[in-house]
C-alpha cells in the first residue's frame, strides 16, 4: 500500500507537473495530423499540389501558399541577415561592455513587442508606401526576426577566443580580416541563429496578415501574397467541413516544418557550444 | 517501480481535476447558438435580456454560416444561426427560420470624398477596369480592393450581386480580410480602400471614432430606414435554423426574437427584424 509521505507527494507532483507540457504537445500535434490526414486523405495529394486555393469550389491545392511562405521568408531573411550580422559583430567584437548591454536590452525588447502592435505600426507607415504586397510582408517579418538573429549570432561571435583575433591583429591584418576570422570561427553559431529566425519567420502570422494583402498570387514585388500562416489566420473562423479540415493540414506542415528547423537550429547551436 | 507508480498516481490525478472541472458546469439549461459572426451581436443582446428576465443561460459562438448548418446536424448546438441563403440540400435538412435581415454597405475611408457608386461602378472597380478614386471626382489616388475571406458569407452575398466569379476575385483583390471587424481595421487605416461590411457594423464602428464612412449605392443612401423599406439594394437575410421543430430553450430564443420586444432588440443592434 501507499504511505503519502512528503517525499511521495513531492515525486508525484513534479512528475505530473513536469509531464504535462509534454502531454499538451503530443495532444495537439496528434488532433492536429488526425484532422490533417482526414483531409489529405479526402482531398488527393495530386489536389493538394495544385496551385488553386478556392475553398468554396472545393480547390485545395497549396502549392502557392507554400510558395508564397517561401518567397516571404527568402526575402525577409535577405534583407535581416546583412543587417543583423554586422550589427552582432560590432556589438560583440567592438563596441564597449555597456554600450552592448543596453543595445542588447533594447534588441530583446523589441523582439518582445506583440506582433499585432507591429502589424498595427506596419499598417501605418510600411503600407502606405510599398502597399499589401511581398515586400511589405518581408520587411515586417525581417523587423521581428532581427532581434533572434542579433542576439543568438552575437553570443555566438562572444565565444570566440580572444588570443585567436589578438593573434591574427599581431599578424598585422586589417580589422575587416580579423573580424572574418571571428565570423569563421562562429559560423556554426550564427547559422543556428539564422535557422532559428527563419522558423520564427515561418510561423509568424497577424502581423503579416495585417499588411501581406492574403491573396492567393505567384509572388510579385509590390503585388499581394497569401503565405499559409496568413491563410490560416483569415480563413479559419469561418471555415467548415473540408476546408477547415484541409487548413488544418496546412497548419500541420507549418508545424512540421518549424519543428524540423528548430531541432536543426538548436543542433547547430550546441555543435558551437551555446 | 517506485517512480512508476507515482507516475500512475499522477495521472490519476490529473485525470481526477479535469474530470471535477468539466462536472462543475451550471445546473440551468444552456442554449447554445453558433454559426454565422453577423447573427452573433443579435444573440448576444437577447442573451443578456433573457438573462435578466427568465434566467436563461445563451451561449453564443461564432464560425461561419456553414458551421452554425453543420453543428445543427450533428446536434452541437441549440440553433444554428447562418447569414445567407440556404442552398436546396441544406433546406431539405433543417427548418430555417428567418428572423431578421441586414445591409450590406459599401465603406470607405472617411477622408474619401466619393459620393456613392452604381452597381456597374462597384463591379468596374472590382474588375479593375476602372482603378483610381479621380473618375469618380475623389482625389488622384489608386483605388485599393478589400475582400472578405473564403467561407464568409458575405462574400457570397457581394459576388451574387455583382456578378463576379470567384476567379475574378481572385485576380484583382489587393487585399483579403476575415470577419468585418478585419475588413473595418483595413480601411481605416488605408485612406484609399474599399470595401463591404454588415452596414450595422460600420455605423457602430464610425460612431466609435473609426475613421470610415457608407456612400450611396445606386443613390440610395445607406441608412437602416432605406434598409428596412427595402429602396437600399444590397441585403442579405439572417435566420436561425434548427434540425427538427425547435424545443426548450431553442423555441424560448427564437420567441423571443420574433415578439416586439425582441424586435426592438434587432433594430437596436441596426438589422432589420422581418414583420
Amino acid at each position: 500500500m501507499f504511505r503519502w509521505n512528503r517525499a511521495r507527494w513531492f515525486w508525484t507532483g513534479t512528475i505530473g507537473l513536469g509531464a504535462l507540457p509534454i502531454l499538451a504537445i503530443f495532444a495537439l500535434a496528434i488532433f492536429l495530423f488526425w484532422n490533417a490526414t482526414a483531409a489529405a486523405g479526402q482531398i488527393g495529394l495530386r489536389e493538394l499540389a495544385t496551385t488553386e486555393w478556392l475553398p468554396q469550389q472545393s480547390r485545395y491545392g497549396v502549392a502557392r501558399l507554400l510558395i508564397g511562405t517561401l518567397a516571404v521568408t527568402a526575402l525577409a531573411l535577405c534583407l535581416a541577415v546583412p543587417v543583423t550580422l554586422f550589427s552582432a559583430g560590432y556589438l560583440s567584437l567592438y563596441a564597449r561592455r555597456k554600450v552592448r548591454a543596453a543595445a542588447n536590452a533594447v534588441i530583446g525588447l523589441l523582439g518582445g513587442i506583440p506582433s499585432v502592435v507591429i502589424g498595427l505600426w506596419a499598417m501605418t507607415w510600411i503600407v502606405p508606401l510599398f502597399g499589401n504586397s511581398w515586400i511589405s510582408a518581408s520587411l515586417v517579418l525581417a523587423l521581428m526576426i532581427a532581434p533572434t538573429i542579433t542576439l543568438l549570432s552575437g553570443a555566438a561571435l562572444r565565444l570566440v577566443p580572444a588570443d585567436l583575433l589578438e593573434a591574427s591583429r599581431a599578424l598585422g591584418v586589417d580589422e575587416a580580416i580579423v573580424s572574418r576570422v571571428a565570423f569563421h570561427h562562429a559560423r556554426r553559431g550564427i547559422l543556428g541563429a539564422v535557422v532559428l529566425g527563419t522558423s520564427r519567420a515561418l510561423g509568424e502570422a497577424v502581423a503579416v496578415s495585417m499588411v501581406a494583402g492574403n491573396v492567393v498570387s505567384w509572388p510579385n514585388l509590390t503585388r499581394p501574397i497569401a503565405t499559409l500562416t496568413t491563410t490560416l489566420i483569415i480563413e479559419l473562423d469561418s471555415a467548415a467541413g473540408l476546408h477547415r479540415d484541409a487548413l488544418y493540414l496546412i497548419a500541420c506542415i507549418v508545424l512540421i516544418a518549424i519543428s524540423a528547423l528548430s531541432v536543426f537550429g538548436r543542433a547547430a547551436q550546441r555543435r558551437a557550444g551555446i | 517501480m517506485r517512480k512508476l507508480r507515482s507516475l500512475a498516481v499522477a495521472a490519476s490525478l490529473l485525470a481526477a481535476a479535469l474530470f471535477a472541472s468539466d462536472c462543475r458546469r451550471p445546473q440551468a439549461e444552456q442554449i447554445v447558438v453558433t454559426g454565422a459572426s453577423t447573427v452573433y451581436p443579435i444573440v448576444q443582446m437577447a442573451a443578456e435580456e433573457l438573462r435578466r428576465t427568465k434566467g436563461l443561460n445563451v451561449m453564443g459562438q461564432g464560425g461561419g454560416s456553414t458551421r452554425g448548418f453543420e453543428d445543427c446536424i450533428a446536434g452541437r448546438n441549440s440553433l444554428g444561426a447562418m447569414a445567407r441563403e440556404l442552398t436546396p440540400e441544406e433546406k431539405a435538412q433543417v427548418i430555417a427560420f428567418p428572423i431578421a435581415y441586414d445591409g450590406v454597405g459599401i465603406v470607405v475611408h472617411a477622408s474619401n470624398q466619393i459620393d456613392g457608386v452604381t452597381t456597374e461602378e462597384l463591379r468596374q472597380i472590382y474588375l479593375k477596369q476602372v482603378t483610381n478614386w479621380s473618375s469618380f471626382g475623389g482625389r488622384n489616388d489608386r483605388i485599393v480592393v478589400v475582400h472578405k475571406a473564403e467561407g464568409h458569407a458575405l462574400r457570397e452575398v457581394f459576388m451574387k450581386y455583382t456578378g463576379l466569379t470567384p476567379d475574378e476575385i481572385t485576380r484583382h483583390t489587393d487585399v483579403t480580410a476575415g470577419d468585418n471587424a478585419q475588413v473595418i481595421r483595413v480601411i481605416a487605416n488605408t485612406s484609399n480602400a474599399i470595401g463591404y461590411v454588415s452596414l450595422g457594423e460600420v455605423i457602430k464602428a464610425a460612431e466609435a471614432g473609426q475613421p470610415v464612412r457608407l456612400v450611396k449605392l445606386n443613390g440610395i443612401e445607406p441608412v437602416m430606414e432605406n434598409v428596412t423599406n427595402k429602396t437600399y439594394p444590397l441585403f442579405h437575410p439572417l435566420y436561425l435554423i434548427s434540425k427538427g421543430e425547435p424545443q426548450g430553450g431553442g423555441r424560448l430564443l427564437l420567441d423571443f426574437l420574433r415578439s416586439p420586444e425582441g424586435k426592438a432588440i434587432i433594430r437596436q443592434g441596426n438589422y432589420v427584424p422581418l414583420e
